[in-house]
């Protein structure tokens, strides 16, 4: 005779087990719902973070109450499932920092276009060679909006977007690249990523140096552009063309 | 009476874009940019790209990647006729009369129409 409370399915016949995975499933939707409307990148990586943790949260809740049934025969005590849901929380957080990198990237990428254009290719990778970088991809973001940023966490990655293509001349968009270029050699984008975390997760996050030490990861960029091109002329054309569009 | 109310409807920039791309053009952000510029005094790139971009998210025109060996490019096209157009800002206008003076607006709109 099979034991239907030991099953996994069993998990499910106290409401209160139940109510929880149903909730977090319920809360994890509603941040799909987020993603899709946010504007800004920082509110998009937020709920993507929320969402991917309130996703795995009561699978790693189920995993460790049972493991504590199956072992110690209070587990339904109220301090018991309190310290379960701590650690829970916790597990869930350190494995939406180790997955959801690759979530954003996935993300970035299905909005991504295909990208044939030989010259930008051809100055991405002698430029990498030149930086001593693993050569990024080049992504292009099917987006109006001028956008560039940089990925390097298990893979390098430049994603510049057609909005930007359109907007800048092709010294400007070089000026652009060196300068994400700069940002993969100076693992920037880890930076600003655990800089973004601390943020959303710790309120001690201002008494970081965080922020300055960001400030000057822009400066480095910045000069890298300005020292190849042998002027910044390009590299501020650039910068005020997309404050003009984000002014409009 | 029509040009008011396009110009009610959609800013003026707006309606000098749409003049561009009517009745079936496809033509990229510089090529309007460019048009726009040969006729009007001050335009900028940065405000006929974001207005382009507006107009596609209220589903005015549409917009497709086109590659090429200037590289990677939007096409933008008008999405209605000028007739279907105008049907969707008059359709527009008078559910927002509607929304704002709800039975006053009905009732105008029935006795205005009925006597025709």
């Amino acid at each position: 005779m099979t034991c239907v409370e030991c099953s996994p399915l069993g998990f499910f016949l106290e409401p209160w087990k139940l109510g929880i995975f149903l909730g977090s499933f319920l809360i994890a939707l509603y941040f799909i719902k987020k993603i899709k409307s946010a504007k800004e990148i920082n509110k998009k990586l937020k709920y993507i973070y929320l969402h991917i943790f309130f996703l795995i949260s009561p699978i790693v809740f189920f995993i460790f109450l049972n493991g504590c049934e199956s072992v110690y025969a209070n587990c339904n005590k109220p301090i018991i499932v309190l310290s379960i849901l701590g650690i829970s929380a916790l597990t869930s957080l350190v494995l939406v920092l180790i997955s959801a990198p690759f979530f954003v990237l996935k993300y970035y990428k299905r909005k991504s276009v295909y990208i044939e254009n030989k010259r930008l290719l051809n100055l991405v990778k002698y430029y990498s060679n030149e930086l001593n970088i693993k050569e990024p991809k080049l992504f292009i973001l099917d987006s109006a909006k001028p956008k560039a940023f940089s990925f390097s966490y298990f893979l390098n990655a430049i994603f510049i977007s057609i909005g930007l293509i359109e907007l800048l001349s092709y010294n400007e968009l070089k000026a652009v690249i060196f300068h994400e270029l700069s940002h993969i050699k100076q693992r920037s984008p880890l930076l600003k990523f655990s800089s973004f975390m601390l943020k959303i997760s710790s309120p001690l996050a201002g008494f970081s140096s965080l922020i300055s030490e960001l400030d000057r990861h822009e400066d480095e960029a910045d000069k890298l552009a300005v020292n190849i091109q042998g002027t910044n002329k390009y590299l501020l054309k650039a910068k005020n063309k997309v404050r003009e569009y984000l002014k409009e | 009476m029509k040009e008011l109310k396009l110009k009610e409807v959609l800013s003026p920039l707006e309606d000098e874009i749409l003049k561009v791309i009517w009745p079936d053009k496809s033509l990229k952000v510089r090529e309007i940019y460019e048009f726009l510029k040969r006729n009007k005094k001050k335009v900028a790139l940065s405000s006929v790209a974001v207005l382009l971009d507006r107009l596609h998210q209220r589903k005015i025109v549409g917009r497709k990647v086109e590659t090429g060996r200037g590289g990677i490019r939007y096409t933008y096209f008008p999405l209605k006729d000028k007739r279907g157009f105008d049907r969707t800002i008059i359709e527009k206008v008078v559910e927002n009369l509607i929304k704002k003076f709800g039975d006053n607006a009905l009732s105008y709109f029935d006795e205005r129409f009925s006597k025709k």
